[in-house]
């Protein structure tokens, strides 16, 4: 993907966020002067964004930058986002976070050095390496900074 | 100031301990490449919740400092900087290692560290309370100056493109202002979501813009791949002769990093190559510069560390922090109702003794712990990255949940971190997007009172010779900014015209 498409989508993005500020900021009761209110810094940073970035976008028009924006681990980034996903999601609704962070542990463990030959020893290793770190990590928050999960 | 008078025993050894934990993890996650200091301090922050104040703050410092020194250790070992702050070192450090031995140039970065250690820590001891009796004679609208002074500094001397800076810069303070008005106690920006009334989670979003951004950089490429290197002649040593040559060029940094650090916004970067130009300057061999120069490893490196207590300075006294480290440090002083500023200093003694002596400390355990294991931590290097992302991922997840136990806050960690990644992407700020949601709230309230003590009148601004001084300081940082712009657009037009033509 080139840069200057991306650049692009990042402008519009930060240009919507600044509108989305203004929009739910005008709407807050004006102080009494000389106060300046609630609404005075956020819709001026917005306003700045918003005029940034309208800079941004002529910029980008008038260099036309081809050069190339690339994302390698584009899919382990996906993928490790979509195990957090589900890890949260099972965390809220079941608990269990000691066995849950076992098991996402040594996923990821495994997961990351399938990169390599991955041998049934390599896995036994990820697996023992998971269920000795979260043993330690229990025994660290419960009896010494006295926090459950 | 009689340091340790206040102090009982049971608190100076939960004060040992907290600093050997910071200097331990500050060691290993400045020596690794891609981890760095922001991320070490970043991690130890929601631990701090269940410290006491002054030792969740020192081993936060411990940790900013033994990073500082620690991003050494794989640009003298790989010629990889494991922090930013530590790419001059790569030069001589480099150079040095291959020439004559690691060990020497380890030893020129460890002395000079811990010197510059020091001297930031005399200057923090020596200067703190006067500059805090100055800021007690300062108004609102004056530290309203101050901390715009340190946003302004951040877009001056980035090595980024300021427009972008300056949109991290907005974002960082839209951000900020979430939550409810300090003033009115109206709602704003909060979506009537109720975990947003108190603001953004600090741990939430350092752990999102920092830990989970970078473990997301972290898996391009290979994730077994390993860093080779020989771990022979290791062992730091200096001759009194080595360290003598060394001195003027460690005091040089220690001075320039100390300055540099009390100004807000311009960090160890630019310390570093400042002090490495300068240490050239006044050198008596500068023929031997970047060719393995005990004097330029030993410039940056004092530098670096002088910096952490010349930007504590500022910190302490005024409430403003310079840095992004001190950014991330302010979490503990918010997370333990601590207002740093001029008042800070009279009224709570015994906590400032506490960081003054502790940091001094710091520093000589830094001394010791990177003598006895810095050869482990060059040896920590050949970890793959395929280890590291799963322990970052994890400690970050328990880190964030542990600071207020809400789930809300995993999801907006997660959701900031792919975003804060898609940023760095693109060459956005994410340390002044950090520094300017610290400022904010700062910025605001000095601004809101100001206005309000003077009837609206905005000559408030500029009525007092302080606040002159201040706005001709971000003038000049404007310009120069400019200038930069201007001259590396010339440039690069130059290269390309030179490039065309061959």
């Amino acid at each position: 993907m080139q840069t200057k498409y991306l650049d692009t989508v990042m402008y519009l993005v930060l240009i919507a966020i600044g509108a989305i500020t203004i929009q739910q900021t005008t709407s807050l009761p004006e102080a009494m002067a000389p106060d300046v209110g609630p609404a005075y810094l956020p819709v001026s940073l917005a306003w700045i964004t918003i005029g940034l970035c309208s800079i941004g976008l002529v910029q980008t028009f008038i260099r036309n930058n081809r050069e190339m924006i690339r994302f390698p681990g584009l899919p382990k980034i996906i993928a490790t986002t979509f195990i957090l996903v589900v890890f949260f999601t099972l965390w809220e609704w079941i608990g269990y976070f000691y066995v849950l962070s076992t098991v996402l542990l040594a996923g990821l463990l495994i997961f990351y050095s399938n990169d390599g030959v991955l041998t049934r020893k390599l896995i036994a290793a990820c697996v023992a390496g998971s269920f000795v770190f979260n043993v330690l990590l229990y025994l660290f928050f419960t009896y010494v900074l006295y926090t459950k999960f | 100031m009689d340091l340790f008078s206040t102090f009982d025993m049971m608190t100076l050894v939960s004060a040992f301990g907290s600093i050997f934990l910071g200097l331990l993890v500050g060691m290993f996650f400045g020596s690794m490449p891609g981890l760095g200091l922001t991320l070490a301090i970043t991690l130890l922050l929601p631990l701090t919740y269940t410290m006491e104040p002054l030792n969740a703050i020192l081993m936060l410092l411990a940790a900013y400092q033994s990073a500082e020194y620690a991003g050494s250790i794989s640009a003298i070992a790989l010629g990889i900087p494991g922090t930013v702050m530590a790419a001059p070192i790569v030069i001589d450090g480099r150079a040095m290692a291959s020439q004559t031995s690691p060990g020497k140039a380890l030893g020129y970065s460890l002395y000079a560290s811990t010197f510059g250690g020091i001297v930031g820590g005399l200057t923090l001891l020596f200067f703190a309370e006067p500059l805090a009796r100055l800021a007690m004679n300062l108004g609102d609208a004056e530290y309203f100056l101050l901390a715009l002074l340190g946003l302004v500094a951040v877009t001056a001397f980035a090595t980024r493109e300021p427009l972008k800076i300056g949109i991290s810069i907005c974002l960082g303070m839209i951000a900020g202002t979430i939550g409810l008005d300090v003033f009115s106690g109206v709602p704003r920006l909060t979506f009537d979501v109720p975990e947003l009334y108190e603001g953004l989670s600090l741990i939430a979003l350092v752990v999102g813009l920092f830990a989970f951004s970078e473990v997301f950089f972290m898996m391009a490429g290979n994730m077994r791949n390993k860093y080779e290197f020989s771990t022979n002649d290791m062992k730091i040593r200096l001759t009194m002769q080595e360290m003598a040559n060394g001195f003027k060029a460690a005091l040089a940094g220690s001075v320039i990093g100390t300055v540099l650090g009390i100004l807000p916004g311009v960090g160890s970067t630019i310390a570093g190559w400042l002090s490495y130009s300068a240490a050239k300057q006044i050198s008596s061999t500068p023929e031997k510069f970047g060719n393995g120069s005990g004097e330029g490893i030993a410039a940056p490196d004092a530098a670096n560390n002088a910096v952490v207590g010349g930007a504590l300075l500022p910190f302490l006294t005024l409430g403003i922090p310079g840095t992004a480290g001190i950014a991330i440090i302010a979490g503990a002083f918010i997370i333990h109702g601590i207002q740093p500023g001029p008042l800070l200093i009279t009224e709570q003694p015994e906590l400032i003794n506490g960081i003054f002596a502790g940091f001094l400390i710091t520093s000589v355990g830094m001394f010791m712990m990177g003598k006895l294991l810095s050869r482990g931590f060059a040896h920590a290097l050949v970890t793959p990255n395929s280890i590291l992302v799963p322990g970052v991922v994890i400690l970050s997840i328990i880190g964030i949940y542990t600071s207020n136990t809400s789930f809300f806050d995993l999801w907006l960690a997660l959701g900031i971190g792919i975003f804060a990644f898609l940023l760095r992407k693109l060459d956005y700020s994410v340390a002044g997007f950090i520094l300017a949601f610290v400022l904010a709230p700062i910025i605001e309230t000095s601004f809101r009172r100001a206005m309000l003590l003077s009837n609206g009148d905005a000559m408030v601004f500029i009525d007092r010779p302080v606040s002159l001084v201040i706005i001709c300081l971000m003038a000049s940082m404007l310009l120069f900014s400019i200038y930069k712009t201007i001259s590396n657009k010339r440039s690069s037009t130059g290269a390309k015209v030179a490039n065309s033509n061959s």
